[in-house]
């Protein structure tokens, strides 16, 4: 018997390779020469192809045990689940949100019924007692006569000039606050307004009227950038007009919210805020919680 | 789920699916283990060790076969593990034969498929151990090189990546290590299948 171990490393190396073809085509060609004509060699090839094949077919075995990884074998903490916390928090953010929606909903509707009433009551009281309707009332034909005020086509087609083109009806109509209610009393825009108005509308509201005396006196107290700006006759007419108006209406207080008031009044108020940061928060949790429960 | 997904999701730090990669591989790697540490519980040891550094080191990994990545770690730490205990020696106490209630029953090309009679069987697993034994007499070097490229199927060029031996020692690894193991086979003739029995009398 022969031992493989024997022969020359050379040869055993080249013989091995050349089992797994890992020989060039040049070398291949010397040794396959060298295989025809020496005996040996082709013996030691059989024997080093009969090794390959015993140890390939060597059985595996199985891992006594399951070599998956924990948390603690890798040195991270334990991770806990944080879903059941976000699930929790989804739902408080909820049931906050629904209490403060219910809540301004409440407040709403029970406010803007006092709202509305409150003042057009008191309204109608102070100037029942000042005896304002009388004097509200249509002008007679004796104030016209006396100069008092001027004829009402006078006034409605002069007053538009007199506040200057356009410019001051824009600024009217954005002053304006809308009417919260159609119980409310006719605005002033609505007697400015050409081919519209009337003189008999225009007395209605006396805050109207100190509205528009405030207008009018802007207008005309302003000094205007452009030469057509300068109040002329006309205009000046048209202001002595609603200075003469207004010395006809008793001074009342307003019934209705004057333009500083809409200005300086906040557009959210802090229920709506809560409503709104409380809606996004349950919005985030809950997707949040639903990623959560994917992930985990 | 395709691999190169579990290996995005692992790079990320997902181990679950680093834990899907293990089960896929646990097979493999614990069998280069066993035969390169000669022992089961070591083995089972050098595995875990791999994977835990596998996961560690899962951003350098780019691209290529992860199985052969997987092996370089493995065959690395097991190298490691066999210096360390030359340098220290340790009396092994678990010393084994094949456990033969643990041989891959999915092995239809092993040496233990096909059982005829139980006395088949008793001689297929002497056989398989005997093999086993002339393995583990080899140098920790040459032992792995030839589990890479007989046992594992892997190329000279990935072995010689995986052991980081230059091409011409795993070449001559290889040769020398196929040598010694059926010098030692020579010893269990009588064993050995008659498709796989290794023959002298070519030069008689």
């Amino acid at each position: 018997m022969r031992r493989l171990s024997d022969l020359s490393a050379r040869d055993l190396e080249q013989l091995s390779a050349y089992i797994d073809r890992e020989l060039t085509v040049k070398e291949t060609a010397r040794l396959e020469k060298r295989l025809q004509a020496d005996r040996t060699m082709r013996w030691a090839l059989a024997e080093l192809k009969a090794t390959a094949n015993v140890i390939e077919k060597l059985p595996r075995v199985q891992p006594p045990r399951n070599l998956t990884l924990t948390e603690e074998m890798i040195g991270l903490p334990k991770r806990r689940n944080p879903y059941p916390i976000f699930r929790l928090a989804t739902a408080i953010a909820a049931v906050a949100f629904a209490l403060v929606v219910g809540t301004d909903a409440f407040l709403l509707s029970r406010f803007a019924n006092a709202r509305m009433i409150a003042p057009a009551k008191e309204a109608f009281s102070i100037m029942e007692e000042a005896g304002g309707f009388e004097a509200l009332e249509a002008p007679s034909e004796a104030d016209y006569a006396q100069g008092i005020l001027d004829e009402p086509e006078t006034l409605v087609e002069e007053a538009p000039a007199a506040l200057g083109a356009g410019s001051h009806e824009d600024k009217i109509d954005e002053e304006t606050p809308p009417y919260e209610s159609e119980n409310a009393l006719p605005i002033i825009t609505g007697t400015i307004e050409e081919g519209q108005p009337t003189a008999t509308s225009l007395v209605v509201s006396p805050s109207d009227v100190g509205q528009i005396d405030e207008t009018v006196e802007r207008a005309a107290g302003e000094e205007e950038p452009c030469e057509e700006r300068i109040p002329t006759t006309e205009e000046a007419k048209g202001i002595s007009a609603a200075n003469e108006m207004t010395a006809t209406v008793p001074s009342l207080p307003s019934a209705t919210p004057t333009p500083e008031r809409w200005v300086a009044k906040p557009s959210l108020s802090p229920l709506r805020l809560a409503e709104i940061g409380l809606g996004s928060l349950a919005v985030i949790l809950a997707g949040l919680t639903l990623w959560c429960r994917r992930r985990f | 789920m395709d691999e190169m997904r579990l290996i995005n999701l692992a790079q990320e730090g997902d181990l679950e699916a680093f834990n899907q990669l293990v089960l896929s591989y646990q097979m493999r790697v614990y069998n280069v283990a066993y035969y390169i540490m000669k022992e089961k519980d070591s083995a089972a040891d050098a595995a875990q060790d791999a994977f835990i550094s596998a996961f560690r080191k899962l951003r350098t990994y780019r691209g290529g076969s992860f199985s052969a990545w997987l092996l370089r770690i493995v065959t690395n730490v097991c190298l490691d593990e066999l210096r360390r205990r030359k340098r220290r020696p340790i009396a092994s106490l678990d010393e084994e034969l094949l456990d033969s209630d643990r041989i891959n029953a999915l092995d239809p090309g092993g040496l233990t498929a096909h059982l005829a009679s139980p006395e088949k069987s008793v001689e297929q697993f002497e056989l398989a151990d005997a093999i086993k034994n002339c393995i583990q007499q080899l140098p920790p070097d040459f032992r792995a090189i030839i589990i890479l490229i007989d046992m594992q199927g892997y190329g000279y060029r990935e072995a010689s990546d995986m052991v980081r031996k230059p091409l011409g020692t795993v070449k001559s690894r290889l040769a020398r290590a196929r040598a010694r193991v059926r010098d030692c086979l020579q010893r269990y003739r009588e064993l050995l299948p008659e498709s796989y029995r290794l023959n002298d009398e070519v030069i008689k």
